[in-house]
């Protein structure tokens, strides 16, 4: 076919426009290339290492931290794994300085709560836990940024002790009041009213072989006044503590002080026992009648109603007092948050009835009536 | 007449001598007793009341080493069968019902003048059943049948008293509501109700709310007491 006018030499094919356009990508991908090769990708690189370095940072910051806490601090991945523990975790808590152990294996007494919720929702919660023989208030901090739960174990147990010699002391402390009570109204009772009865039998004596008319007035005028004297002694002995509680026992104290009170303030008292009929613990006898007392005076004073019950049951170990009255009644939350809650002496019975790690319950409203029902536990049961 | 009463011998409880004389001088001229003892404790007055067999014994309740009414019990047990009167510093008409149920004769306060014990021991001497300073005969039998009322609380079922909220504990109850039920309604909790139900079946002396359902049912005084019947 001879030469054809489409035959291409090697220099045409070099300065074809085709070629050109070629080139000239090839161009801009090295140039590309190498932008990418000698710019962003160390520039990543250096990012990557500068991360690394800062995170370190941090976590040897924060082990620093913890290291400087007196108090023993935890952090777990959200599998609950050992990421960190601080020397005084490793001294109290017996934890090993290398990371890994699950924390529920190497302290069975911290429950197992489901870390990976903790640090999703950031969760701050506490307990109080007893590790090794020691109170603990142990915080849990979820923190989602970091992705660790952080744990700190604050000792109380000093706090506790103390708070509960404390306690002991204040048992002590009413334990001596009511006996030195017990003793004051003994001895008045006992003592000087009953010398003051041989005076006066002695007055009448004198009475009795007066013969002088100037004598006979001033002997009857004694009488009287010693008469006077005796019965307020016996009051302020009855006050004190009533003979008749250690001799025949809460029942018959709290039916003679219903009856009492009734006659004195005009209102209608009615009482009524259950399973009474034994003796109980001094001291939950004791504790039962101020009780009554105390709110038999709120009732005399305050509520205005025509009458009030008392009454008494008592099931196995425990016993319960209701107390009620026909008052005008009180609206209860409102009386709650006002200060007079100390003048009315309620105060003081919520504390006493969290001695007995008993119950209180407070029922009224207006025009309604008060009820109060209190519970208490038996202690030697 | 003094002269039947002269013979009597006397014993006088109480742990305080000066009251011991006091009583002694107090009495001595009445006539009605020739001789006295003393004992300041329960123990010798055991001894005593034994072998000096005396007609009266003046017992005061608070003594050293057991209480006064437990010691006429342990006379009485022991089988004296003369005359106890208890004389003592305590007014509480629960007193005077203690020594009553122990087996005394009568109760006078100590600071009874000398006429008012002259007066009881010729009551007793007389066969009163049980003497109480001014008290007739009936006057006491109704003390005493008072206080048995309250203790054995047989107390009639028109006179049992209901707290507002025990009475509409049990309405709603007998109305066939639940406990819980009954709780919301009056915004207590359960255990609250609890408290009234147990409460409300002492009162009535029932074993269970059937009985004292059955109670109400039949019964036209609580139906109106309850409202349910005008």
């Amino acid at each position: 076919m001879g030469d054809t006018e489409f035959s291409l030499t090697f220099v045409d094919i070099i300065f074809s426009p085709v070629s050109y356009s070629v080139l000239l990508v090839t161009f801009i991908y090295a140039t590309f290339y190498y932008t990418i090769k000698k710019g962003l990708i160390p520039l990543e690189q250096k990012h990557a290492e500068e991360k690394k370095r800062l995170e370190r940072e941090k976590d040897e910051l924060r082990s620093l931290f913890s290291d400087l806490d007196p108090n023993p601090v935890v952090q777990t991945d959200d599998q609950g794994y050992i990421l960190l523990t601080n020397q005084r975790a490793q001294e109290v808590l017996r934890l090993p300085p290398e990371k890994g152990g699950l924390l529920f294996d190497l302290l069975p007494e911290i429950p197992r709560i489901d870390v990976g919720l903790y640090i999703r929702e950031n969760r701050n919660e506490s307990a109080e836990l007893n590790i090794f023989g020691e109170h603990y208030l142990v915080y849990f901090r979820g923190l989602e940024r970091l992705n660790l739960l952080q744990i700190y174990f604050n000792n109380i147990h000093e706090l506790k002790t103390n708070e509960l010699k404390v306690k002991e002391l204040t048992e002590h402390m009413s334990f001596l009041q009511e006996h030195e009570r017990e003793r004051i109204s003994r001895e008045l009772h006992d003592g000087l009213s009953q010398s003051l009865t041989s005076a006066k039998m002695l007055a009448a004596k004198i009475f009795d072989i007066k013969d002088s008319p100037q004598l006979a007035p001033v002997c009857d005028e004694l009488t009287k006044e010693l008469d006077l004297t005796i019965v307020s002694l016996k009051d302020i002995a009855l006050n004190l503590r009533p003979k008749m509680l250690n001799e025949f026992g809460l029942d018959a104290t709290l039916r003679s002080l219903v009856k009492r009170i009734s006659l004195a303030s005009g209102k209608t008292g009615e009482y009524q026992s259950l399973g009474l009929e034994g003796r109980l613990d001094w001291k939950l006898e004791s504790t039962l009648y101020r009780m009554t007392q105390e709110l038999l005076n709120n009732i005399v004073k305050h509520s205005g109603a025509e009458s009030f019950s008392v009454q008494v049951n008592r099931e196995g170990s425990r016993v319960i007092l209701l107390v009620s009255d026909s008052g005008r009644g009180f609206d209860f939350k409102q009386y709650q948050s006002s200060a007079t809650l100390r003048g009315y002496g309620l105060f003081n019975l919520k504390e006493q009835v969290a001695f007995f790690n008993g119950r209180l319950e407070v029922i009224s409203s207006p025009g309604q009536g008060t009820d109060v029902i209190i519970e208490l536990l038996e202690q030697n049961k | 007449m003094s002269s039947v009463v002269s013979k009597r011998k006397l014993l006088i409880v109480d742990d305080h001598e000066m009251v011991r004389k006091g009583i002694w001088s107090l009495i001595k001229d009445l006539n009605s007793f020739s001789e006295f003892r003393e004992a300041s404790s329960g123990a010798e007055t055991i001894k005593i009341a034994a072998e000096y067999n005396p007609d009266f014994i003046f017992v005061d309740i608070s003594l050293p080493d057991i209480l006064g009414t437990e010691l006429i019990q342990k006379l009485r047990d022991s089988g004296y069968k003369g005359y106890i009167l208890v004389l003592t510093m305590h007014d509480e008409e629960e007193y005077i019902y203690r020594s009553f149920k122990a087996g005394a004769s009568g109760f006078l306060p100590k600071s009874s003048e000398k006429e008012e014990i002259e007066k009881a021991i010729y009551a007793i001497i007389g066969g009163i059943e049980f003497y109480i300073r001014n008290m007739n005969r009936d006057q006491v039998r109704a003390f005493i049948a008072n206080y048995d009322e309250a203790y054995k609380d047989t107390l009639l079922l028109e006179n049992v008293i209901l707290t507002n909220r025990e009475r509409e504990v049990l309405l709603m109850l007998y109305r066939g509501h639940s406990m819980e039920e009954a709780a919301d309604a009056m915004s207590l909790s359960t255990r609250t109700i609890e408290v009234y139900r147990t409460n409300l079946l002492a009162k009535y002396r029932c074993k269970n709310m059937q009985e004292l359902f059955y109670l109400v049912r039949s019964n036209e005084f609580l139906l109106r007491k309850l409202g349910e019947i005008k």
